[in-house]
């Protein structure tokens, strides 16, 4: 199952890369420019203006997070199936803290505390070993959104990875 | 020595630098910074790369990237100026047989005037001459008459 799952992964990143020449292909900076587009003047966009339609092949690797004033008990009101991907169970009601270790979704919801503090879109990326043994490297995008254009209620977010190879 | 190193992006809108995003990754940045750029909706944009030293906890930035709006604004005005320039140098060289004929037309002129002048001045000298011998001639008969 998980492999089939994995299998999805990498079709739909030829799928990505398969995008028109000068066409942005990198998942975070598409994203970016998604978002930034929604944006009204200097305000975040808000949730009800992020459309899945118009999101295309990006919307299964996104996630959305429900800000709470507990930072780790913000609620994930949307996992993409494509970061799932690597998560044996997905968990029934997630929030941060009862993410499964070493997972895409676990790594890219790191740095959320880091994108609430500085209320500007952040981008990382790095390397893990997940639950199967497996070296895996991700980039992941957290960007801000907020109904009255200020105060961040929502967290966009968005992460692809590939299976380093074996050495 | 442990250290992180970000990239911020800084805008420039309504008169203030403004992080616009961040990233761990110095070509996403570049990429980025560049997009923004083209889109032309901000009048300057850079690239911050903070080294954060976590023993010292010190932050080192500089500026890898700062293109303007403005930059680019001087840079197709010098490029405007410099293409006027080239124009202007060439349009002598285009006009140069219109302008030779023009300058043929004027030394002829020139040259037909001076002959006038030489003429009129031996016409001149011809009815002077002319005029005295007629006086000599003149008082020579009075004188004999």
């Amino acid at each position: 199952m998980l492999g089939a799952k994995t299998t999805r992964t990498l079709a739909r990143r030829s799928i990505m890369e398969a995008l028109p020449q000068g066409k942005e292909r990198r998942l975070v900076l598409r994203l970016l420019n998604y978002w930034r587009d929604l944006g009204r003047d200097e305000s975040f966009p808000a949730l009800g203006d992020l459309d899945p339609d118009a999101m295309g092949d990006m919307w299964p690797f996104c996630f959305v997070l429900r800000v709470n004033a507990a930072v780790t008990a913000s609620a994930l009101t949307y996992i993409g199936p494509e970061i799932l991907a690597d998560c044996d169970e997905a968990p029934a009601e997630p929030t941060l803290e009862t993410l499964p270790d070493a997972t895409l979704i676990k790594h890219a919801t790191a740095f959320v505390g880091q994108t609430l503090r500085r209320k500007v879109p952040i981008t990382k990326g790095g390397e893990f070993i997940d639950h199967r043994g497996r070296a895996i490297q991700f980039r992941s995008i957290v960007l801000p959104l907020a109904e009255d254009g200020r105060t961040v209620d929502h967290l966009l977010g968005a992460a692809n990875c590939r299976e380093l190879p074996k050495d | 020595m442990t250290t992180m190193v970000s990239f911020e992006l800084h805008t420039y809108l309504g008169g203030n630098w403004k992080i616009d995003s961040i990233f761990d990754d110095r070509s996403l940045a570049m990429s980025e910074a560049k997009r923004i750029e083209e889109r032309g909706r901000t009048a300057a944009v850079r690239v911050v790369e903070e080294v954060y030293d976590e023993v010292t906890q010190e932050v080192q930035s500089r500026t890898i990237y700062r293109s303007t709006k403005m930059d680019s604004d001087n840079s197709q005005a010098l490029e405007r100026q410099a293409e006027n320039r080239r124009e202007v140098m060439a349009a002598p060289k285009k006009s140069t047989g219109r302008e030779r004929i023009a300058q043929k037309k004027i030394r002829k002129q020139q040259a037909k005037t001076q002959g006038q002048y030489v003429m009129l001045i031996m016409k001149l000298g011809i009815i002077v001459l002319v005029g005295i011998s007629l006086l000599v001639v003149l008082r020579m008969f009075a004188e004999g008459v």
